[in-house]
């Protein structure tokens, strides 16, 4: 990185640090530290909410899916305003009145101390070890890329904004995710100009669509039915995306404290409904717009030469170890499909223009895209028979690598920084989440039930920077994952459902108590994690699965289960 | 269940005009996105 780069990045990393502190006074006791005496207006809780959904993994490797894949992963998003819509008619009402600190406190008020406590418990364990991920993701990316201490950026990554997440508790991260966002949107969308802008001269936006629409990347509904039928195993289609989508979001906006936590602060109900609502309208087409950029990244270098692997980490170990010949080969082959597929693209794009048969320079163009993405194929193979560790997806790296490579200077410094602030925000998020969870589920219910309203504060400041602690210790022994992206999803499918079960009888079954729905819980929990370890089903599906299996379970159980008081504050 | 009055703002409407909002423009991007992909396949 170039010293301009650096500047940018310190810069705006230290921007964001003092704004956060800056931003850090508010009364000390637990109303003013995690929910800032409910005063934010709607867009900051729109903004809060979208940049802890928002994570760095979020803004590395969607582009690389889409280069990737295509754009078909914007259907996960499908669910999500259906389920905006649901909270606003059903939880946010609830969450409001009863004035709650966190979303499993109603759970004890509706059904008994022991659910409020698994849910709690399963929420931490959960956003626990996800937060880790978090913070090693776009940490594992960026040390290969730039050749960064892992260690070290580990610590950056996940340490410094602990000081204004300690320090401010939830008004600090609400009002540094709203700056954050900004120089996110900023930075995305000049890397969108430049991908067109360095496309090669008389190729423009609309033939970079067309070329990648040709080669399969707009993508973007697919029905998940092939040959023999609707394939279950399929993990972004339309079905998948509305229905199981849907549970998930559902799920993480109304069950999950980091997001409970940011909509609570709002100054009321309306509040909190209009920036849950104005999320809906947003976030699928900023999905889109991101998806969108990684395909543009696809178009730009079907004319100039790719990477045979973006991770050059990989390349460098293949190429100290004894299969370095093959290595070279495969890189010889590849060189020659990337100079005559750019010659067939272009072949095709003059045909489309000039109103020629174009089929059989698409065909070949596609034939050579197809080689390409074999030799691709063939060296991960390579990555994992030569033994030489490490990821052989190559998926996170695209994006940041063409960054690298082809952004100008000072440009490269606010993407990265656009990562950084990415993570920042989310992980700020959820360490607030965690400590409040810590300290009104656990500490105050079992620890110590009697505090002063500043010891509360204190010991809540005192669980931020613990939380913070443990999430850079779990990022400092994360290994190899894959798709990061796909393995934070992956691990809150697990036991988003089964929280999500819960709250659904809580809100819609209201005959059903305590017992009954706690052993349906632990039930359904197990057989989540045994669908999961012994079969291939999409990780969206266990969503619905868990949340359905834990509604039908407890409703099956609760005549046999002893009956107790029904709770009298609930409404659909 | 819901006791509060909604805040009057003078450009946004009430937040249950929002729901149908939401709902038709996830409708309308479902249906945009459908003819893009059928453009360009």
């Amino acid at each position: 990185m170039s010293w301009i780069d650096w500047i940018v990045l310190i810069v705006t990393l230290a921007g964001i640090i003092a704004w956060g502190l800056h931003k850090s006074r508010t009364t000390k006791n637990l109303d003013g530290y995690f929910l800032d005496n409910r005063s934010m207006r709607w867009w900051l809780v729109l903004l809060s909410i979208m940049g802890t959904q928002a994570s760095a993994v979020t803004f590395l490797s969607a582009p690389g899916q889409a280069y990737a894949d295509g754009m078909r992963f914007v259907q996960n998003y499908f669910g999500l305003p259906i389920a905006m819509v649901v909270l606003c008619i059903a939880f946010l009402p609830v969450f409001h009145s009863l004035k709650i600190y966190t979303a499993y406190e109603f759970l004890e008020k509706r059904f008994d101390l022991k659910t409020r406590t698994l849910t709690s418990l399963l929420f931490l364990l959960q956003r626990g070890v996800s937060t880790g991920i978090s913070i090693y993701a776009p940490a594992i990316i960026l040390s290969s890329l730039l050749g960064w201490n892992i260690y070290l950026t580990n610590i950056v990554m996940g340490g410094l904004l602990i000081i204004y997440t300690v320090s401010g508790g939830a008004k600090a991260v609400a009002y540094t995710q709203q700056l954050q966002m900004v120089i996110i949107f900023a930075g995305m969308f000049m890397a969108g100009y430049m991908v067109v802008h360095l496309l090669p001269e008389g190729i423009g936006f609309a033939d970079a669509l067309k070329t990648s629409g040709k080669l399969g990347k707009l993508n973007v509904i697919t029905s998940g039915v092939n040959e023999h039928g609707f394939n279950w195993n399929d993990r972004y289609n339309i079905w998948s995306g509305i229905v199981g989508g849907f549970f998930l979001q559902l799920s993480y906006f109304g069950t999950d404290q980091s997001q409970v936590g940011r909509y609570l602060t709002a100054k009321n109900l309306t509040e909190s409904r209009i920036g849950l609502l104005m999320n809906g309208l947003v976030k699928v087409p900023m999905q889109f717009g991101i998806l969108l950029l990684g395909v543009l990244v696809f178009a730009f270098y079907q004319f100039k030469p790719a990477p045979l692997f973006f991770n050059e980490v990989q390349v460098k170990k293949i190429e100290q170890s004894a299969y370095k010949d093959s290595l070279h080969l495969l890189q010889l082959r590849y060189d020659l499909v990337n100079n005559e597929r750019a010659e067939a693209v272009g072949e095709w794009l003059a045909d489309e223009k000039a109103g020629r048969s174009s089929e059989a320079s698409a065909a070949k163009m596609k034939l050579l895209v197809k080689q390409g993405d074999s030799i691709r194929t063939e060296f991960k193979s390579l990555i994992k028979t030569s033994g030489v560790g490490g990821d052989a997806s190559d998926t996170n790296y695209i994006f940041l690598r063409f960054v690298i490579n082809y952004l100008p200077k000072g440009l490269i410094g606010l993407l990265i920084a656009v990562i950084f602030l990415a993570a920042w925000g989310s992980i700020a998020a959820a360490l607030n989440s965690l400590a409040s969870c810590t300290v009104v589920d656990i500490h105050k219910k079992f620890i110590r039930k009697d505090c002063t309203e500043l010891a509360d504060y204190t010991t809540s400041r005192w669980y931020s920077l613990a939380w913070g602690v443990f999430s850079i210790v779990i990022a400092m022994f994360a290994t190899n994952m894959g798709s990061l992206i796909e393995a934070v999803n992956v691990l809150g499918s697990l036991f988003y459902g089964v929280i999500l079960g819960v709250f659904l009888v809580a809100f819609f079954l209201r005959r059903v108590q305590g017992h009954a729905v706690f052993v349906s819980a632990v039930v359904n929990e197990l057989a989540i994690i045994l669908l999961f370890w012994k079969s291939d089903i999409g990780f969206l599906w266990l969503n619905a699965i868990g949340a359905l299996g834990v509604v039908l379970l407890a409703a099956v159980l609760q005549p046999f289960m002893q009956k107790k008081r029904p709770f009298e504050g609930t409404a659909a | 269940m819901d006791q509060q009055t909604p805040e009057k703002s003078p450009w946004l409407p009430s937040w249950k005009a929002w729901y149908v909002v939401v709902l038709l423009a996830l409708a309308v991007e479902i249906l945009l996105f459908g003819l893009l992909t059928n453009y360009f396949s």
